[in-house]
């Protein structure tokens, strides 16, 4: 830390200082989050366009807004110190709840699920943003206690992340409790809970999801997805919507081959078949239209972003930058096994998008400000 | 994270998260690269829908080139159910086209637009027919405001049309819509079908239906997710279908059926009798007229007759049904292949030729006939009587056959089998189905009809199987003796009587009825196939034989005796030799039906005609007239007086009402009310009971298809036996009449001689 011992630094000397936050942005990141949202762009764009003369432009100059709106909040989170994101937790994480509590009386359902507020034209998703508040929240809290884990801070933990999760789980929207499950875990795993104690978590985990499996707490559409994925033999003759959505979307992936079918020429797509192309199914249209070597390269990007942020947790100045990069990462990456996953019939169907590709201004926001705040860790390491 | 191990926990994390990755590209890999070929096999691809359509079919001339069925352009006007199915308003276009429809002059229901649109039998992907054969008036109101009928198209499509009406009808056929058993039945044929689609459902048009059915076009479309059509990539024009030529000669065949019709009308008007005789209704009949040499079919009429452009765009239930009700004596039977008749004395020569054959009687062996013939070794009434017990005196074969002498068969019948030792159980038998007797005839018509030559084997057969209705099952003398002369369990269509006498008149060669001649290379006229006269069999017929009964045939017509020697008068036997026979074959409770069968000229005759008149009395008195006119036209003769009030626009269909029946009873429908019953001079060999003997009395060739018009038992009081009517139930006359002939064996089978000779009353 030779940086922090130099006397007084001069003007000159400061504006070369090797240590100010924005000679370290990480343009790989940056890059890879611009790169992968222009894939997405183009794939909304074939999969709304329609089959007319004049294509239809308005998702994907709103998505563009989303993005533009997104490279904004991620600027906005880079620059400012994480530290301070420790003092702004009392905020977002209050915000939060409040947020969840009131979408569930003021909000707008769509498609069984009370998840939305409107604002005219635009919606914004609550749940989306809490998830940024929770992985705050939990890591603020973690970090500082991280020398005397006792069970009982433990659970205290649990509870701060229990809570959204709670009521997100009334909206109802299982796959966005599920991202918050991943999240809480990895990072108790990250802070050093004892192993037997996650032990433990996932063995109650388990049991609370046959609890709810059982219970009236979950629509039978949602139940159907996740039984689509684990019945999948009978299922064709069952005739469930859901797994119609999988038998498309695994067509269309496969009709993609290795090269392709030429992005805007991709049959499923062009024809329609595939249902909610643009949001959750956006992977199928990456599948069929670019094939096997475009849609493994869009994997491949997003592993190089997940090792490119476990890079920047690493070199994180502190417990709390580490905790961040890792629950970013868990966001980001547990949505993309479980989107891409359940295109290709892998994983349940649940209503999870894309991050960067799917459209969706609530998501796009929320995962930029999730690489700001990478991008921050990594810019402060050194101050 | 643990103060000991900090790297470690994130380092587990990134190996978390490279696993999952690592299973996202495996199972990318397996979709993309491992399962794409047979995805693709599938899915992929661009979604091409096939369309077919139809072509020009074949069309029907007769034997020197007239065009008896063609094709003409209808308008037709059509609904495109994708459009339709988008429109705001549907209910109101089915409205609004109705109602243009009924003003044109189509009485439309709107329910009947609707039930076409939702019809699922019409290709999804081609528009639907609304109305066809519409006016150009309607066309042209249409195409004028086609922005009033969104979906609505009006189109030109090819339809049968028949230049020369009714003529030839049941030969002819007609076509309709494919229906699923046909659809189901032609799945691989290489001119594919699809729903909707022409097809041959009577007559040479079901028969070549192969060969007059152009090969569908076919144009491959490109459709997207909705299957709507996006584009074109390949249209394989249609090729029409053969020409076919028929061997029918139209003029003679516009000669027959007129004279048929005008013999039926003729028929009607004689006069009973006795007024507790059968009423003389004659409603139905059949002639053939076949080339002798090669069996070439030059005529078949058979009344009544329907036309076959009631079935263009479909014929309507209604109408089907009254063309099928019973009331109308099944116009759509031809009786000609259909219907079974007793032969009655036409089957004298065949008997003849069979005791000839074997050495029964010797050609001028003389035997006196007294009128009546009591059998040898007979225990009980054993009495078989000539008709009216006229005594012919002293007659060999040719007299016999000439004055028709019943007692002369009776003691052949009995002989060969008394004598069965030496002749075997079915002398007879034998040498009628030699003849082409009882079996189909192979004509190239569709529901042909194969008959009954009865014997003892089948005799017994039947008993076995239904004890109840045939309590007898051994064949009694009686039974040959009535077979003998053409009575019993013998039931023979005009077309195999008219092949026997072909086979008869030209020596001995038995051929396949044709009835088709070539097959010309569409509108162009050169031959692309000819069909050649098919030899089925030949009959041993040595000059021993053949002479005395051919020389028997001709006096029938020439000498004064002759039972048609009334009818041929003024006929110029002298160069145009006629050899004939007549026979009133008995259908009780019903008139006798009358048939003639004939062929000249001798003795190298060219020609066979065979008429047939259902109810109709005496042969001599009608269906030998009718003969005789056909021969006139035959020989070139046309007679001055040719009543020719009712030639193509004749009523075709239907039974004669009891308008034209101007005989002694008010009504034809309604019986006489005792019918003659015979003197019970009788110990029957069988006693049938009629009635329960028919459902189960043979099983016979039914008609191949269901769309054979269904042809049943004519109606009518006292239907216990019928002799007219079609194919499936054919031998229940004949079954009838056996337990009657046999009850009634004194009677008279032929009534010989011309009118003044003939018994006034019966028996």
């Amino acid at each position: 830390m030779s940086i922090l011992t130099r006397p007084s630094p001069s003007v000159e000397s400061l504006r070369r200082d090797p240590g100010a936050p924005h000679r370290h942005l990480d343009w790989s990141l940056l890059g890879l989050s611009l790169l992968l949202s222009c894939i997405g762009l183009a794939a909304i764009f074939s999969a709304t366009k329609g089959s007319g003369p004049d294509p239809h432009t308005g998702m994907v100059a709103r998505q563009l807004l989303a993005l533009l709106l997104g490279l904004g909040l991620m600027a906005g989170f880079a620059f400012v110190d994480y530290r301070k994101l420790r003092e702004w937790a009392v905020v977002f994480y209050p915000g939060a709840l409040i947020m969840l509590a009131g979408v569930l009386v003021m909000g707008q359902n769509v498609k069984g699920a009370q998840a939305w507020f409107g604002f005219g034209p635009f919606q914004l998703q609550p749940s989306e943003p809490a998830k940024l508040a929770l992985i705050i929240t939990v890591s603020a809290y973690l970090s500082s206690h991280r020398h005397d884990l006792t069970p009982k801070r433990v659970i205290a933990a649990l509870i701060i992340a229990g809570l959204p999760m709670g009521l997100i789980l009334l909206q109802p929207d299982l796959g966005t409790v599920l991202v918050f499950v991943i999240v809480t875990l990895t990072l108790l795993a990250v802070v050093g809970v004892r192993a037997r104690y996650l032990a433990a978590l996932m063995v109650l985990g388990m049991l609370g999801t046959v609890a709810v499996l059982n219970s009236d707490l979950l629509a039978q559409y949602q139940r159907d997805r996740l039984l689509v994925f684990i019945e999948r033999s009978s299922d064709r003759d069952n005739g469930l919507a859901e797994s119609y959505n999988v038998d498309q979307s695994e067509t269309a992936i496969s009709l993609g081959g290795l090269t392709g079918r030429g992005w805007g020429k991709g049959p499923q797509t062009q024809d329609g078949r595939v249902p909610e192309q643009q949001t959750d199914f956006i992977f199928t249209v990456v599948g069929e239209e670019l094939g096997f070597i475009g849609a493994s390269a869009v994997l491949a990007l997003f592993l190089v972003l997940s090792l490119r942020v476990l890079r920047v947790a690493q070199l994180a100045r502190e417990d709390f930058g580490t905790l961040l990069c890792c629950g970013v990462l868990a966001m980001i990456m547990f949505q993309v096994f479980e989107n891409v996953g359940m295109s290709m019939r892998i994983m349940p169907v649940t209503g999870i998008p894309l991050p960067f590709l799917s459209y969706g201004g609530s998501s796009m926001l929320t995962t930029c400000a999730g690489i700001g705040i990478v991008l921050s860790v990594h810019m402060h390491r050194f101050r | 994270m643990s103060a000991e191990q900090p790297a470690l926990r994130v380092a587990l994390v990134g190996i978390v998260v490279v696993s999952m990755f690592s299973a996202l590209f495996a199972r990318l890999y397996y979709l993309q690269v491992l399962r794409h070929t047979t995805v693709e096999e599938v899915f992929g691809g661009p979604r091409l829908r096939e369309v077919s359509y139809e072509g020009v079919r074949g069309r029907i001339l007769d034997r020197n080139g007239k065009v008896l069925v063609d094709n003409r352009e209808s308008i037709v006007i059509t609904i495109d159910r994708q459009q339709f199915a988008e429109l705001e308003d549907p209910e109101g276009l089915e409205l609004r086209l109705a109602r243009a429809l009924n003003g044109a002059g189509y009485p439309t229901k709107v329910s009947d637009v609707a039930a076409r649109i939702e019809d699922p039998r019409y290709d999804p992907l081609k528009p639907v027919p609304i109305a066809e054969d519409v006016s150009n008036e309607l066309e042209t109101y249409l195409l004028e405001r086609l922005y009033e009928f969104p979906s609505v198209d009006v189109v030109r499509e090819q339809i049968r049309t028949y230049p020369l009406g009714t003529l030839a009808a049941h030969a002819v056929g007609y076509t309709g819509a494919i229906n699923s058993e046909e659809l189901k039945a032609r799945e691989e044929d290489p001119k594919a079908y699809e729903p909707g689609d022409d097809i041959g459902k009577a007559g040479v048009e079901r028969i070549f239906e192969g060969e007059l059915r152009a090969t569908p076009g076919r144009r491959t479309i490109e459709v997207d997710a909705t299957e709507r059509e996006i584009g074109t990539r390949s249209d394989v024009p249609s090729t029409p279908g053969s020409d076919l030529q028929l061997t029918i000669d139209a003029d003679l065949q516009q000669h027959v059926e007129i004279k048929l019709q005008e013999a039926l009308i003729a028929a009607r008007k004689q006069t009973k009798r006795r007024p507790t005789d059968p009423d003389l209704r004659a409603p139905a009949g059949a002639l053939v007229v076949l080339d002798a040499s090669n069996a070439e079919v030059l005529a078949m009429a058979s009344y009544p007759t329907y036309d076959p452009s009631e079935f263009i765009g479909g014929i309507s239930v209604y109408r089907f049904n009254e063309l099928n009700d019973p009331a109308a004596f099944f116009p759509f039977t031809n009786r000609a292949i259909q219907s079974l008749y007793s032969p009655g004395s036409t089957f004298k020569p065949f008997t003849a030729v069979a005791a000839l054959e074997r050495g029964v009687i010797a050609a001028d062996e003389v035997i006196t006939d007294n009128g009546s013939y009591e059998l040898e070794d007979c225990t009980d009434t054993c009495v078989f009587q000539n008709a009216g017990g006229t005594r012919y005196g002293k007659i060999d074969v040719r007299r016999a056959m000439t004055v028709s002498s019943d007692v002369y068969f009776y003691r052949l019948g009995e002989q060969m089998w008394v004598k069965q030792d030496s002749f075997g159980q079915s002398a007879i038998q034998d040498t009628a189905r030699e003849f082409g007797l009882g079996t189909v005839t192979g004509v190239q018509l569709p529901g042909e009809a194969a008959g009954l030559i009865s014997d003892p084997a089948f005799k017994k057969a039947r008993h076995d199987n239904n004890p109840t209705a045939f309590p007898f099952g051994e064949w009694f003398t009686g039974d040959n003796v009535n077979l003998a002369i053409g009575q019993g369990d013998v039931g023979v269509t005009p077309l195999q009587l008219a092949n026997a006498y072909a086979a008869l008149a030209n020596g001995g060669t038995l051929h396949a009825p044709s009835v088709a001649r070539a097959l010309l290379d569409h509108d162009a006229g050169s031959v692309r196939r000819s069909y050649a006269a098919r030899k089925t069999g030949a009959v041993s017929l040595p000059a021993a034989v053949r002479n005395p009964v051919v020389d028997g045939l001709s006096r029938v017509v020439s000498d004064k005796d002759g039972t048609a020697f009334g009818a041929f008068q003024g006929f110029p036997l002298s160069s145009f030799a006629v050899a004939g026979k007549t026979g009133t074959a008995e259908v009780p409770p019903k008139a006798d039906t009358a048939i003639f069968a004939a062929f000249g000229p001798v003795p190298d005759a060219r020609y066979v005609v065979v008429a047939v008149i259902e109810e109709a009395g005496f042969a001599a008195e009608t269906a030998a007239p009718l003969v005789r006119q056909v021969f006139e036209w035959l020989a070139g003769i046309r007679p001055l007086a040719v009543p020719a009030p009712a030639p193509a626009t004749a009523p075709t269909v239907g039974p004669p009402g009891p308008s034209s029946a101007t005989t002694v009873t008010p009504s034809p429908t309604t019986p006489s009310p005792t019918t003659p019953t015979p003197p019970a001079t009788t110990t029957p060999p069988q006693t049938v009971p009629a009635t329960t003997a028919a459902p189960t009395t043979v099983a016979t060739t039914a008609p191949p298809a269901s769309t054979q018009p269904p042809t049943t038992l004519p109606p009518g009081p006292g239907t216990t036996a019928p002799q007219r009517s079609g194919a499936p139930l054919l031998l229940l006359p004949v079954a009838a009449a056996v337990g009657a002939a046999a009850r009634r064996r004194l009677r008279r089978r032929d009534r010989s001689g011309t009118a003044a000779e003939r018994p006034s009353c019966r028996s």
